[in-house]
């Protein structure tokens, strides 16, 4: 026999049942644009009928339903995608970062455009064309010293700018390490607050949408690899350290920045990598321009005032003799000081300065550097590279000149150079397109003129660019993509809510009629019975 | 599948973000008149770009070269026309003096006027061009030819080159001793007008006749070097008109890297904006639209 309010107490079921439903529903559809929520459902499933097999069984026919009962309201979240939304936005992290970081590479470099490299670069190599044209003319001494000074500055400011975008860097991976911890710390707190939910049997579905919001934001930052445990806490590994074990946190420091993988904070290791690589890159152009041996060919022949060694065989006028007589060196052989050179002679010179000072300035002077460092190094950067000042406070002082009057070994001798001469101007204007070498320890481009150099340059930093921006588009794309998946699993339908809303309201309402029915019934027997022909 | 609306926010802002760039870019294109702005829009193309802009510069130089050369040459083939002329008056005067029956008056007048014309002579070996030398080599601050030794004066053996392209340079200058004769040798110009100026003050007529043969030989030297500036002009001619058309064509082969073909951008742009609007209006429509439409 069942109970008299048995159908009372089943349709209660339903009424408060439902009621949890809808409420639900109502919880659903507030979140419905919150980010990192995920929709609940409430596990709804018959309650237990009776009679259940034992002796107290009844000998009516069975079994008869109790009505409805809920044992827990869960999330639906596909863990899957979580990792995957994650590994997508760790690549969209460092892309981002990199993006960035070539953009404003590109910006330094500023090409094309009349005022980058390339353009101060024309004018330098112009002006020494000018001079070749007539190197007694002080205009064109004063313009090839302007244009030298121009593109020393020209570098000095893209050495600057390079410093401070790297500053900036670092200040940046300071910051990121800073938010990366914060976040550490907040997921080991939810992992508290996560462990007390469950215990009592409970789901931690909100508690747990805040953690895996928090490991997303995690995501962007760093690496992240996760496992769960039996209590639900999560175990979280960035940059091969546990950063959080349970209820412990080990916070990043800069002494992992190596070993991080991912994210924003590897998007900066790379970007101080690309920004080192473009400053070696371009202070193997300045060095090797200035320093580099490279072979320089005088078609007219040179006045020596030092003991030399020609690449090939000379001739030799010897005017101590009347009549002046002429002397053949082979290649390789010592030519004497005071030597005047007749034939085309080619020498080994370390690079524009080492042909600088084999140049007679218009005073005499010679042996002097055109180029000279700040700070004295003897290595030219684009930061340090300076017009040596003798040169630039007395525009005498260019050694365009190969040639100069007198006896070198005569005991009274004063260096007087031919004005008129440019031989070491027309060798300097054409180191231009002279080959160099340039040291394999800063850069991967091995040989070729100046101008060669910095085109490949601009090319291999606008190929670099090029990818990173398409990787940058790639990752944001493949992040959506991910995140559109992961919606189609847990984000909250409106249209799905409101047709639920409509389902659980009319169980709702049809429970409470049922409940009205079997009052009604109640009603007949207790009140209506047991009155015939009162 | 389920879709939920926060699906649809992220898929509609995705699009209209790929789209908004798009447009972005080709208005930079339109609005610079650049394909490359920055590197990464062409890595290959702008070595190219860079490549003709130095080219093109450069060739400003070569043609300044060029300039200054035919400028150089043309004051050289100036004076030295001038410098025949002289002789041919010195030959003119020798052949009128050589004949015994010229009264010593009139000999006396040729003398005078023979000294003339060794002064202008004088003043030919001296010429200049932009303030410079052009007969002492590269000695260009120095005037070669004194007025009372010039038959005795070395010039500077040293070459004037001009580049005309890479590594390609052409002599421009021609020496003193060159055009003139060597320094203190019988040929020299300047010795065989003291010479004929001696031999009229002594009146030697058969010496006279004789000096004729070396006049002779003084044009021919002054014509051979006169030859050799046409030629060396004609050259820097051909330099000037070959510049000018590689001017031409490295302007086309940069235009064709570097400038936009408007048409082409114009038509995309607004390709790209017929796309952006579809796409705003369609989402709009569907964000719009749920069951709170049509339920009670």
């Amino acid at each position: 026999m069942y109970s008299t309010f048995h159908g009372l107490e089943t349709s209660k079921r339903g009424v408060l049942t439902q009621s949890v439903a809808l409420n639900t529903v109502g919880h659903n559809i507030s979140n419905a644009a919150t980010t990192g929520y995920t929709r609940q459902r409430v596990n709804m499933q018959a309650a237990e009928a009776i009679y259940v097999p034992g002796y107290t069984r009844a000998n009516t026919p069975g079994q008869l339903g109790t009505g409805v009962q809920y044992d827990s309201i869960t999330r639906i979240r596909d863990s899957y995608l979580d990792m995957q939304f994650r590994r997508e936005t760790q690549e969209l992290g460092k892309n981002t970062v990199l993006n960035a970081t070539f953009e404003s590479l590109q910006s330094i470099i500023n090409e094309p455009s009349n005022t980058g490299v390339s353009a101060i670069m024309d004018g330098f190599w112009n002006s020494l064309e000018v001079l070749n044209r007539d190197p007694n003319l002080l205009s064109a001494r004063v313009d090839f010293i302007s244009k030298a000074q121009n593109m020393a500055d020209t570098f000095n400011k893209i050495g600057t700018s390079l410093n401070t975008l790297e500053q900036d860097v670092e200040a940046n991976i300071a910051i990121k390490l800073t938010q990366a911890n914060n976040l550490l710390a907040d997921i080991a707190k939810m992992n508290d607050t996560i462990r007390k939910v469950e215990l009592t049997g409970d789901h931690a579905n909100d508690y747990r949408d805040t953690r895996d919001l928090l490991i997303d934001e995690l995501s962007k930052i760093v690496d992240v690899t996760y496992t769960e445990d039996a209590e639900g806490m999560v175990s979280i590994f960035s940059g091969g350290v546990n950063v959080v074990n349970a209820l412990q946190t080990t916070p990043l420091t800069a002494a992992n920045l190596p070993t991080i993988t991912g994210g924003e904070i590897k998007g900066y290791t790379q970007s101080l990598e690309e920004i080192n690589k473009v400053r070696n890159q371009l202070n193997a152009l300045v060095d090797t321009l200035i320093n580099g041996a490279v072979d320089v060919t005088m078609p007219n022949g040179y006045k020596t005032q030092d003991i030399m060694v020609a690449k090939n065989a000379v001739t030799v006028l010897d005017e101590t003799t009347t009549p002046a007589t002429e002397i053949q060196y082979n290649a390789g052989d010592q030519i004497p000081a005071g030597s005047k050179i007749i034939s085309s002679v080619t020498f080994e010179v370390n690079g524009f300065n080492g042909l600088h000072r084999l140049g007679y300035a218009l005073d005499g002077t010679t042996g002097l550097d055109f180029f000279s460092t700040k700070d004295n190094s003897t290595t030219f950067t684009i930061d340090n590279l300076v017009v040596n000042p003798i040169v630039k406070n007395d525009t005498n002082k260019v050694a365009a000149s190969g040639q100069y009057l007198g006896d070198f070994n005569d005991p009274n001798f004063v260096p007087n150079a031919i004005k008129g001469n440019s031989d070491i101007a027309l060798g300097l204007a054409s180191l231009r397109d002279v080959k160099f070498t340039y040291p394999s320890t800063l850069t991967s481009m091995s040989e070729g003129t100046s101008d060669d150099y910095f085109r490949a340059f601009v090319s291999e930093l606008g190929t670099s660019a090029s990818v990173a921006k398409n990787n940058y588009k790639t990752s944001m794309d493949l992040q959506d993509n991910v995140e559109v998946r992961r919606q189609a699993t847990s984000g909250v339908s409106i249209d799905e809510e409101l047709t639920d809303l409509i389902r659980f309201q009319h169980a709702y309402n049809a429970s409470a009629r049922n409940m009205t029915a079997i009052d009604e019934m109640l009603d007949r027997i207790i009140n209506g019975m047991g009155l015939v022909g009162r | 599948m389920r879709v939920t609306s926060m699906m649809k926010n992220t898929m509609i802002l995705g699009n209209i973000r790929r789209n908004n760039a798009d447009i972005l870019d080709w208005q930079n294109k339109l609005s610079t008149g650049q394909k490359i702005s920055k590197p990464s829009d062409d890595p290959v193309g702008i070595g190219y770009q860079m490549r003709y802009t130095t080219e093109l510069a450069r060739n400003e130089q070569y043609l300044e070269n060029a300039n200054t050369g035919y400028g150089w040459l043309s004051q050289t083939d100036t004076v030295l026309q001038q410098g025949q002329t002289i002789l041919q008056r010195l030959n003119t005067l020798t052949n009128q003096a050589a004949n015994g029956t010229v009264t010593p008056e009139v000999r006396e007048m040729i003398r005078l006027e023979v000294q003339q014309l060794k002064e202008q002579m004088i003043q030919i070996g001296n010429s200049s061009y932009d303030g410079r030398f052009i007969f002492n080599g590269q000695r260009t601050d120095v005037k070669p030819y004194s007025v009372d030794d010039a038959e005795n004066d070395t010039t500077d053996s040293g070459k004037y080159y001009l580049n005309i392209s890479p590594s390609v340079s052409v002599e421009v200058s021609l020496t003193g001793e060159q055009v003139f004769g060597k320094a203190g040798s019988p040929d020299n110009v300047f010795a065989l007008f003291e010479r004929i100026e001696n031999e009229l003050t002594a009146s030697d007529t058969e010496a006279l006749s004789n000096s004729l043969d070396d006049i002779g030989k003084a044009v021919e030297r002054l014509s051979y070097s006169l030859a050799e500036v046409g030629a060396r002009m004609n050259r820097f001619e051909l330099v000037q008109n070959r510049i000018a058309d590689e001017k031409l064509s490295l302007t086309q082969l940069k235009s064709q890297v570097a400038d936009v073909d408007m048409a082409d951008a114009l038509i995309q742009l607004q390709l790209q904006q017929n796309v952006l609007q579809a796409s705003l209006s369609v989402s709009a429509k569907i964000i719009q639209t749920s069951m709170l439409d049509y339920i009670r």
